[in-house]
Parts: C-alpha cells; structure tokens; sequence
C-alpha cells in the first residue's frame, strides 16, 4: 500500500504539475498567436480585405450616333426600372408580384420572366429587374404606393432610344441583351449587365461606343450591404460616332420605298460617303430596348421581305442590264470593239441548239431600233436602249476571263469594306469558280447570259452605287464610307487615289450611252427624264423565272399577271449631275418589276430632291 | 465589525486586478457594437458591478460557511439542472434552442462552482489519507459525473467537458495515483467510439468540421475562418480602436461571446492579447500561491480547481478561437458578454479570498 508521507507536500506537488501542465498548454495557444499574428499577417489582411470590399463596375454612358448634319439618331436617355432588392428577403414572390401588378399593368410574360429571374438571382441575393422603362405616370403612381412594398425600389437607368425610329434603322442597328456567347468572349459585358450593339454600326462600332467601365470600390458588410465608398474610378464614356448619312435624305427615300422590297443606296462619288442607305422593309430599334414582345419578332423574323436583312448590303443581286456598262467596258479596254463599230442587232440570237432573246423579241412595240429598221447597233445606241442581242454578241467576243477581271476592277465580287456586319461579296464567276464549285466546265452561253448581267453573276446594291460612282468618275476608285468619324480618328484610305486606267476615254463612251439611256427618246429610262439636274444611268431589270419557248411562242405573261415572287427585279443605276458628277445611286425593288418603270423613277426623285 | 474592519479585508489589488480583464471585455464589446453602449457594454457593465459587489461580500463570509452548505447548495444545482429539462421542454416550441440555452446555461455555468465545492468538501472531510479506491474514487466520481451527465444531455458539451474536467483535477490534486490518470486515460480512448455515439449529430459535425478545416470556408467552418482572418489581419498593433472591420462589418460570427477574443486580436493586435495574458497570468498566480497559503485542505483544492478550471476554460476558448480546437461554445472567462458565467466566476474568486481571509481556520471537527 502507497502512503503519503506529507498531505500538505502532496498537495503543493500536485499543484505545482498542474501549473506545470497550464504552462504548456498556454504555450500552444501563444505559439499559435505568433504564428497567426506576426508570420501570417499578410495573407490575413489580403483576406479580411477580400471580406469587406466589394468591386463593382459603373457602366459607361455609351456614345452617340449622329448623321452628317449632327443629328442625332441614337443617345441615352433616362429611364427608370422597379426592381426587387433583396429577394432572399422576400418570401412570397407571388404575393409582392400581385401587390405591384394592382399598381401597374404586368403581363403574363413579364411574370414569367420575373419568377424565373428570381429562382435564379435568389441564391446570390441579386436584384431582380421588375419592370424595366417605366412609364411616367407609373412611376409616380408607384412612388406613392412604395411604403407598401418592402425591398421593392424604383432605381434611374439608362436607356438608349432612336429619336428617328425606322429610319436608317439597318444603318444604325439596335441594341439588345448580351448572349451567352457574347458574355464569354467579353466577360465584361456580363459583369456590366448591359445590352451591346446587335447591328449595323451599334454592332460593328461596339468597342468604341461602349466607352470603359468604371470601378467602385465599396465596404460591405457580412450581409453585403454597403457601408461606405471607399475609392471610385469615373468611368469613360463611349466616343460618338458621325455617319455619313442625311438622315433627312434617308426619310424622303423611306417615303418612296414605301410598301417596297427593295434598297437604295445613294453615294457622294468624290468621298464615298454613303449619303442614304435604305433597305425597306426596315424595323424600329426601339422595340429592342422596351424588350421585344415574342409577336414583334415574330413578325420580324417571319415577314418574307425580310425586314431585319440589310439589303443595300447583305442582298444579292443579278445586276441584270447594269452590268452591260462593265461588258462594254471590258470590250473597249480588250480592243475587241472599237469606239464607233456597230453590230448586227437581231431580236434572237442563236448559239448551240439554244436561243438567246432580246428583251424586245416579240414585244408588240419593239425597242426604238427595230422600230427604225436599224440593224447595226453601236456602243451608245445599244447602252441606252439595253440591246441584249448587242452584249450577248460582245460578252461572246470579250469571253468571260475578260469580263470577270474587268468586273473585279470595280469592285464586284468582293466586300466594299463599308464598316457595317453582313455586307456580302456577290459573285463574279470566272472558268475556274465554275470549275472549283460545280465541277464542270465553263459554256459560251454562259458568258453571253452574264452579258447581260444574269447568270451567276450577283452584286450588292452599294457595289452597284460604287461601281457607278467610279464610271461618274472616270475610273477614279471610290470606297463607300458610313461614319465621318469617331472621337478624334477620322476615317482615312491609302488607296483613295488609286485609279482603274481610262485609256481612250473609253468612260464618256459608256456616260455618253448613260446619258442617251435617260435623255434620248430612244433610251430605256426616257420617262424619267429630269432637266434639272440633267442625270444619266442605266436601267435593269432580272428575270427570276425561266421563261420557257413555249410561253415565248404565246406571248410572255407580263409581270402584273404573275404572282410576286416570280416577277422582275428591277434596278436602276445613275448618277447626277451628268456633267459634273456628284452623286451616284442604285436602286434594286425586289420582284418590282421592270427597270424603266419602277427603279429610274425613284432614281429621277432622288437626284431631283438633292441637286435642285 | 466595522466599516474599517470591513474595507481593510478587502484584497483590494485582487479587485483591481479582475476589474481591469472585466474592462478589456467592455471595452470590446462597445467596439463590436460599432462604438456605442448599446446593447452590450453597458449591461455588461452593470454586470460587472454587481459581481464585483457579490465578490466582495463573498470575501468576507467565514469559509466555514461555505464549508458547511457545500453540500446542499450542490443538491440545489441537481434540481436546478433537472428543472431546466422541464421548463425548457415546456417552454420549447419554435425558438427551442434559445429557451434551452437561456434556460440551461445557467444552472449549469453557476452549478460548476458548487460541484467544486461539493468535491472540496468531500475530500477535506475523508482529509486524504483514505486508500480506499471505494471512496478515493468511484464516490467522488459519483458526485461528478451526475451532474456532468445532465448538463451534457441538455445538450451542453463545452460545460459538461469543463465541469467534467474540473472535478478530475481535484481527483488529481487529492492524490489519486497518477497511474491511475493513465489508466483510466487509456480506457477512455478505447471506449470513444462507443461515447461517439452518443453525441448529437450537430455535435459530431462540429468535431468532423474541425478535422476537415480547409474543405469549406463557406459551410460550418466559417466560424474559425473568420476568426483567424481577423486574428491575423489584427497583426502586432492591430486595426486600432473600433478599427476592426471583420468584427465592425458582421464577418465574425458570434463576436460578443465566444469569439470576443478574435476581437481583441484584431483591433489591439499581438501587444493587446499580450496585455490579457499578463493580467490572465497574474489572477491565476496570485489564486493559486493565496490558495496554498490557507491552513485547510478545502480552500486548497477549492482554490486550485477553481484556478485550473478557469484557466482550462481560457485555454478552450483561445484554442477555439486561433482553430487548434473544435468550436464548442464556451465564452473567455470576465470578457465575454452573458451573465451566468461573469457571475459564477465572481462567486469562485469570492470564496477564493475568503479561503484567503479565514486561512487560519483549519475547519476542524464540522
């Protein structure tokens, strides 16, 4: 058996360990203290900041788009949202919903989308957009009634809003909600929660518009509710952009296009810039920022004359009789043809077992010529009057290589380079495309229906203003510009002063044929003939059926017998004044029927509107 | 005896002393209330004086008079403790833990000093010369473990184990044989797994959590996450007087009770948590070396199982608080805001300095 020698000496021991043990235990949490408080510091300061700051970015005002004359077509204004602040906060969505929707009218969509926004921003305690754009009597109707709705809260926006509506509207574009795609290339836009530019020059100027957004640097608490600003970065607004167009122009060409399917695109020949560019039927950017209602873009998307496609570039055309001025010129350059050589005109023309028709073959009236028993047609006789029978025999001569190159010279078959998305090239054909995309070799009868500018031929409505602008031109090059400038950069091209060489002065001859085609009895667009300005052009007008030799024998069906689709493009090309070109245009009415009656007819107003 | 008798008894610096750690905790606590009074410093405060109050009367009462209730006021904790079950299950509806907590915690806080006292009582009485493992141990442990029981099924597992904990001490102190300590602890770590089950499950994912720190800062960890982040952003001098941004901004959970101290290192850094160990390791040598200096084996052990507790107590919770320990919600002794445990630990230092103040008193033949 253990005895205790001394009660009192027992007890101070056990004390004495047990101090002993306090002792190293406190040296533990001591040990810990250093090691947290003076090794580890740092790394805790970086974290307790990470704790209470909150970055956030302040959206950039974005830039203005004004036209030539500083008008404004596109700027910000105030708007004014109803949000829902803390839906954490907020347990009966439903109940709040109805509560608003006895103060403001809310659709079943709306709703929809409100209830889907929530299960989503719930868990992140985000803001909920309610309503966006708030009219103004519902905003004052719910500022009174606010008291009753917790975390409910009216906050300022910004809008962006189009002053002229439908105008321009392909130009200008619109914006709209960031994709999911958008937000992964630019994580910013996400971050910034802002619509971006979805066309035209909203789209393709996006960067500069935009501006540079700004940083708040904000002290939350544990609850994320904001403390105090500690540092704010202003952020940068977008740069403005002028663009060429007029936009006064722009609504009388809108007036006349009216009920149309069609573009016009009217240029300035010495700088290029594109004065008005119309492609009816067009669409109000507007409804994009109220939010587009599920029947509006149904609307849009479902319309068959395409209102949401940018004709004027993104439409490909046969050009049709226009582009009997490139084979003409092909044919003067090549020397196959001389200034002055006439050609045997026939109302047919036989190659192979096929017929090619003149466009007067069997017609009760005839073209002048046939009318006059002429039989030998010269280079302005034939532009004037659109002798087919003349090119298909020239395009046969000339050959398609020559023809092709000539028409890349100015600028067919490839992007002008306007700073607009969707502008598409066209097609020049040429032996090795036939051969790279058809597998097949290329037919003689192929060049002589390209003669004549159909075929697989296809240009854009402003490669044919361009095209024209640099015949007006003499072959000086022109490169179709939309903006003036943006924030100090002003648009600038090396290649301006390049030069398609004007040997001979082979362009009077094909302007001499211009002119002969509007201001001579016997020209195909005599009817619109203007004293002032005097203006010169050329008509066309595409066949989009194949018109059999049986209905030739019974006579054609004319084209307000014929259901639309199946009627004639007609197009119209020109410029004014003739002897001193400013402007040139092009006209393209989709299944309008012919060019002398519907497309020069609009040309002949629009060059009247402007010059005189 | 008179009003001059009465102040000359007064341990005057120990008073001193205790009112200065009570003031450190006030002091932090009108920091985390962004600098205001409201609502805890000045409760805190009143709470203070009236502790101070209730340690001075203590300190005068003979020892002989807590030798002698010793036993009944250790009858009366077990009821209270019992009480709790029922009216807190009475009570219990949707708010169940605060009932339980606000009903639970205090019997059990203020139980831990009279089941000292119990024990201190017990073993003067058999003066620790029996060797009768009969009653050296199982009794005592009888008398311990009923209470630490109950308190642990409330549930209250940061009390039960202290309480548990102080009456081993004065297993300890009263000459139970160390091998024994060893046995025993070697018995327990093969049962633990058996004790595992019995646990709450919130009480064995607290223990999962603490083992499973770097995992989810978000989740249950975000307590000692928090706490660390603001011990360690507090550095040497730390942030300064209501400075603290993780206290000040709501990061730090439960600031004013159990993680007041990650308060105290993050607004006055290193130097200030310095500052509170001194003043901690002063109180606790000075109890200690007053303690040995009584003539009866009651005081004794009273005195170093109270000083132990408290500084077990200390040590849980700092250990807690730096993430060396798992969270088991036991407040910093004299800092930390709530009533029952200033109050308790008022009453311990109390009969302290009576023990101090009647030393000569050898407690014969009661």
């Amino acid at each position: 058996m253990y005895k205790y020698p001394n009660i009192d000496k027992l007890l101070s021991r056990r004390a004495f360990l047990l101090g002993l043990g306090k002792g190293a235990l406190f040296s533990s949490i001591f040990f810990r203290l250093i090691y947290l408080q003076l090794f580890n510091s740092d790394k805790y300061s970086v974290l307790a900041d990470k704790n209470r700051i909150s970055l956030r970015l302040i959206p950039p005002s974005r830039g203005n788009i004004l036209d030539r004359n500083n008008k404004i077509l596109a700027l910000n204004k105030n708007s004014y949202n109803l949000l829902l602040s803390e839906p954490k906060n907020t347990s009966n969505i439903e109940e709040s919903i109805k509560k608003i929707s006895n103060i403001i009218f809310l659709d079943q969509f709306e709703i929809e989308n409100i209830l889907e926004n929530y299960e989503k921003r719930k868990k992140k305690d985000l803001p909920i957009i309610i309503k966006k754009n708030l009219k103004w009597n519902e905003v004052s109707s719910l500022n009174v009634n606010l008291l009753n709705l917790p975390n409910i809260f009216i906050e300022q926006g910004i809008k962006r809003e189009y002053p002229f509506n439908n105008l321009a509207s392909h130009s200008i574009g619109y914006i709209a909600p960031a994709s999911k795609i958008d937000i992964k290339n630019d994580p910013i836009i996400g971050m910034l929660d802002i619509d971006i530019g979805r066309f035209g020059i909203e789209e393709s100027f996006e960067k500069e518009l935009r501006g540079f957004p700004g940083t708040k640097h904000l002290e939350v608490n544990a609850f994320g509710k904001t403390i105090r600003e500690i540092r704010k970065e202003e952020s940068i607004e977008g740069n403005d952009i002028s663009l060429t167009i007029d936009i006064k122009l722009q609504k009388y060409i809108n007036s006349l296009l009216k009920d149309k399917n069609g573009s016009v695109v009217l240029i300035d020949i010495e700088s290029g810039e594109i004065l008005a560019s119309e492609s009816s039927p067009n669409f109000n950017p507007n409804i994009f920022t109220e939010g587009v209602s599920k029947k509006e873009w149904d609307n849009l998307v479902k319309n068959p004359m395409s209102p949401l496609v940018n004709k004027s570039i993104s439409g490909e055309y046969s050009p049709g009789s226009t582009f009997k001025l490139i084979v003409l010129y092909s044919a003067l350059i090549n020397k196959i043809i001389k200034q002055n050589e006439k050609l045997q005109c026939t109302s047919k023309v036989n190659y192979g077992d096929r017929n090619f028709y003149c466009w007067c073959h069997k017609k009760n009236t005839g073209c002048w010529a046939s009318q006059n028993h002429i039989r030998r047609v010269g280079p302005e006789l034939a532009v004037a009057q659109s002798c087919d029978s003349f090119f298909y025999e020239l395009a046969k001569k000339v050959g398609i290589e020559n023809i092709s190159t000539t028409a890349k010279l100015f600028g067919l078959g490839s992007k002008t380079g306007v700073n607009l998305y969707g502008e598409k090239e066209g097609l020049v054909p040429n032996k090795n495309w036939k051969k790279k995309y058809h597998k097949q070799n290329w037919q003689i009868g192929e060049t002589m229906i390209t003669g004549v500018g159909q075929g697989y031929l296809t240009t854009t409505p402003l490669q044919l203003a361009t095209m024209t602008a640099m015949i007006a031109n003499d072959g000086k090059r022109v490169f179709p510009v939309i903006f003036k400038n943006f924030g100090d950069s002003i648009y600038n091209n090396k290649e301006k002063d390049s030069e398609i060489s004007n040997q001979n002065n082979f362009f009077s001859i094909i302007k001499k044929g211009m002119f002969s085609a509007v201001n001579k009895p016997f020209g195909t667009a005599y009817k619109s003939k203007l004293s002032k300005p005097i203006f010169a052009g050329k008509t066309g007008t595409v066949q989009v059926r194949t018109i059999s030799e049986k209905e030739r024998e019974a006579g054609i069906i004319p084209n307000n017998e014929l259901p639309i689709k199946k009627r004639d493009h007609a197009i119209f090309i020109g410029y004014a004044p003739y002897e001193n070109p400013k402007i040139a245009i092009s006209v393209v009415i989709e299944h309008g029927g012919s060019g002398s009656k519907i497309a020069a007819p609009i040309a002949k107003k629009v060059f009247q509107k402007v010059l005189s | 005896m008179n009003l001059i008798n009465f102040l000359h008894r007064i341990n005057w610096g120990f008073v001193l002393l205790i009112s200065l750690i009570t003031l450190i905790g006030i002091i932090l606590l009108y920091s985390i209330a962004g600098g205001s009074w409201d609502p805890w410093a000045l409760t805190q405060l009143i709470r203070v004086i009236i502790g101070l109050i209730i340690l001075v009367l203590i300190s005068v009462i003979n020892i002989k008079f807590w030798y002698k209730l010793a036993n009944p006021f250790y009858l009366i904790c077990l009821i209270l403790i019992c009480l709790t079950f029922l009216v807190g299950k009475k009570i219990s509806g949707a708010t169940r833990w605060i009932d339980l907590y606000y009903f639970s915690f205090q019997p059990a806080e203020i139980s831990k000093i009279f089941i000292l006292l119990a024990l201190s009582k017990y073993f003067h009485s058999i003066k620790l010369q029996s060797y009768d493992i009969k009653q050296k141990i199982f009794f005592p442990l009888f008398i311990l473990l009923i209470p630490v029981f109950l308190i642990f099924k409330q549930p209250d597992l940061g009390t039960a184990i202290i309480i548990f904990l102080s009456g081993i001490i004065v297993l300890f102190l009263s000459g139970v044989q160390i091998k024994t300590f060893i046995y025993s602890g070697l018995g327990c770590l093969i049962t633990l797994p058996v004790l595992w089950n019995f646990l709450e499950d919130y009480q064995k994912s607290r223990i999962i959590n603490f083992l499973d720190q770097q995992s989810n800062t978000l989740g249950a960890n975000y307590h000692i996450t928090q706490s660390k982040i603001a011990l360690g952003s507090g550095g040497f001098f730390g942030k300064g007087f209501l400075e603290g941004t993780q206290s000040n901004l709501n990061f730090l959970p439960e600031m004013q009770t159990d993680f007041i101290f990650a308060v105290l290192g993050e607004e006055f850094g290193f130097l200030g948590i310095l500052l509170l160990f001194s003043l901690y390791a002063f109180l606790i040598i000075w109890s200690i070396q007053i303690s040995l200096r009584s003539k009866n084996y009651f005081s004794k052990i009273f005195g170093i199982s109270f000083i132990t507790s408290f500084f077990l107590v200390i040590f849980i919770n700092i250990a807690m608080v730096t993430g060396i320990m798992p969270v088991v919600g036991v407040p910093l002794p004299l800092c930390s805001y709530g009533g029952s445990a200033l109050i308790s630990n008022f009453i311990g230092f109390g009969i302290i300095l009576s023990g101090y103040n009647y030393r000569d008193n050898k407690l014969h033949n009661i």
